[in-house]
């Protein structure tokens, strides 16, 4: 007779089953070779800055985009943390981050092979929590992969110097976003149950989120220039400025600002509390809107 | 007295207006190997889907070997539902690890299991090999052994020789038989194959519309109805065996036999009389034999 399983025990063979995915496999393989590149490149240009201090202008300006304005000497191990952490935004680990998490959810739903984890004497919750764990320590892989290699690389071959805590809480808060992330798609998986609805759903969110950012943007800045006012009097409307000042100050409570606490390519966002706190909220309110939907639907 | 290994009462289950399992209830003793039978859309694996949790029940309760919370009846069941999943990037014997982790089986533990279950269905040399490059029939077999990670004391099996060539469902009956003698498995076995089922099963139950229309052990069921008292008689003139038949007062013409043959009920009138009275109208008999009920007769008989 079966024994009790225990949540350990689920979230290890969740956890091998997911590291012999090729999606993953791929993932890691990438990011493992872009945090051994990235620090060698950055060595190669600063041994030719160093070397060609007059005449590498060119060269000193790529220098520039990673350690502004700092020359050579501002290469350092936390310009390797920042230029690897550059390249995991760069070539979208949350692309596949989404792939892995609509393959560990929905495909699993539609390949029938959740049925078989759930024929077991588990309860759902705890079959829920293995996989969003092991999916969880995909996520922490994604980070710290990254950062112990680039980092240990960059520290031989670059040496010490720079803004090391800085560069690495913005990986923490690259994690932190990530894992709120990666819950939210397992929500839209669960939800949709299709891997294509998966993709779709998440590529709406974001398209969604953009385009609510833009419009608050637009809305402040009308706001601060007093061309709310002007469009109200041209109406001969009353301004309605608590509710526009009510809209604008959503802005940071916004997806996007949740799940982008650090300064990306794609945003120069800061982490401030309000980031905190909408990660929170909506990393909480996906995993209990997952785990509502898997607790009720039925797995043919 | 020992709790039963299923009890169903009033399971029900609807899809929208539509009832796909009505109020049903049966039970499975310990140590039985139950048929259940019905048409496609009877509301076979639906019911077994509800039984095992798998979907939502509407009304009902459902308990395995006395137990009613699901997550720890699964303890006892070991069930394949339609053709058995597998991740087919894995290999046969990591596709097993991951259930014996939702077996609860520590890593140690989980190595001697899976080389028991593999030997046990015959696919130890395979184990190795990734489960997408398994023949159907293997994948049927990775699902028994799949099933019978943890020692179940009951399998719950739907349809488990679909899609078999003749050699895959021999095999198939024999592990089946097997699991139930040697290892003393109840088994709870869904199928179209009424032969097969007629040939393993000690109880069956015919479901249609949802509902249980019959239940019993085998020799019960093929003993009810007309197959109890009845002769199929041959002759080269049908019509006139027929028009003889009419004659013989006492003997009930109930219809058409196989291979041409007459069904009748003699009632008090004993076959070598019938032979007798025909011969003596006129009427040359090639054959006076006992009606052979099967399943298949049943079947028709509970559903039509």
């Amino acid at each position: 007779m079966s024994a009790t399983p225990s949540l350990a025990g689920i979230v290890r063979a969740e956890t091998v089953k997911l590291s012999l995915r090729t999606s993953v496999r791929l993932t890691l393989a990438v990011l493992i070779l872009l945090s051994i590149g990235s620090p060698i490149l950055l060595f190669l240009v600063k041994s030719m800055v160093v070397g060609a201090t007059v005449t590498t202008t060119t060269t000193a300006g790529v220098v520039a985009t990673v350690a502004p304005a700092q020359g050579p000497a501002a290469v350092n191990v936390a310009s390797a943390l920042e230029s690897v952490r550059f390249f995991h935004d760069l070539f979208l680990f949350r692309t596949l981050l989404i792939a892995v998490v609509a393959v560990s959810f929905a495909g699993e739903f539609v390949g029938r092979t959740l049925r078989e984890d759930v024929l077991r004497p588990v309860s759902r919750t705890q079959v829920l929590l293995a996989k969003w764990l092991a999916i969880q320590v995909f996520v922490a892989a994604g980070a710290l992969v990254p950062v112990l290699i680039g980092g240990l690389l960059g520290l031989a071959l670059l040496g010490t110097g720079g803004d090391v805590t800085a560069a690495l809480s913005s990986w923490g808060l690259t994690w932190a976003g990530d894992a709120g992330f990666a819950t939210m798609v397992m929500a839209i998986s669960l939800a949709t149950r299709s891997v294509p609805g998966t993709i779709g759903g998440t590529v709406l969110y974001w398209v969604f989120d953009k385009m609510l950012r833009l419009l608050l943007l637009a809305l402040e800045a009308a706001r601060d220039q007093g061309l709310l006012e002007k469009l109200f009097a041209a109406y001969n409307l009353k301004p309605l400025t608590p509710i526009s000042d009510f809209f604008i100050a959503l802005r940071p409570f916004l997806p996007s600002s949740a799940f982008d606490l650090a300064p990306s390519v794609f945003s120069s966002a800061s982490a401030g509390w309000q980031g905190f706190l909408a990660l929170a909220l909506y990393t909480a309110g996906s995993a209990a809107v997952a785990w509502r939907v898997f607790n009720r639907i039925d797995i043919d | 007295m020992a709790e039963a290994a299923l009890q169903v009462f009033g399971l029900t289950r609807r899809y929208g207006a539509r009832v796909v399992v009505d109020d049903l209830h049966l039970q499975v003793e310990e140590g039985d190997v139950y048929g259940f039978l019905g048409p496609n859309g009877a509301g076979k694996t639906t019911a077994m889907r509800c039984m095992l949790g798998l979907i939502r029940r509407d009304a009902g309760n459902v308990s395995f070997f006395g137990e009613s919370d699901p997550v720890a009846a699964r303890r006892h069941i070991g069930a394949i539902i339609e053709t058995p999943s597998f991740h087919p990037w894995m290999s046969g014997r990591a596709n097993l690890a991951q259930a014996t982790a939702y077996a609860g089986l520590t890593p140690k533990e989980s190595g001697v299991e899976i080389d028991r279950v593999l030997e046990r269905v015959g696919l130890s040399e395979r184990a190795k090999d990734r489960a997408g490059t398994y023949s159907l029939g293997m994948k049927q077999r990775l699902g028994i052994a799949r099933a019978l990670i943890g020692r179940p004391r009951l399998m719950m099996l739907d349809e488990p020789t679909n899609g078999l060539d003749p050699r895959g469902m021999a095999e198939m009956r024999e592990l089946i038989r097997s699991l139930s003698l040697h290892d003393r498995i109840t088994i709870f076995i869904s199928s179209h194959l009424l032969a097969e089922v007629q040939a393993m099963c000690n109880r069956i139950g015919i479901i249609q519309h949802g509902k249980l229309r019959a239940e019993g052990r085998v020799e019960e069921l093929l003993g009810l109805g007309i197959g109890e008292s009845t002769l199929e008689i041959g002759s080269p003139d049908v019509d006139a065996l027929r028009a003889a038949l009419a004659a013989i007062v006492g003997v009930d013409v109930l219809g058409q036999g196989r291979s041409g043959r007459v069904i009748v009920r003699p009632n008090e009138v004993k076959p070598e009389e019938l032979n007798a009275r025909l011969n003596a109208a006129g009427v040359a008999v090639s054959a006076i034999v006992p009606t052979e009920r099967n399943l298949e007769d049943v079947f028709l008989e509970v559903t039509r």
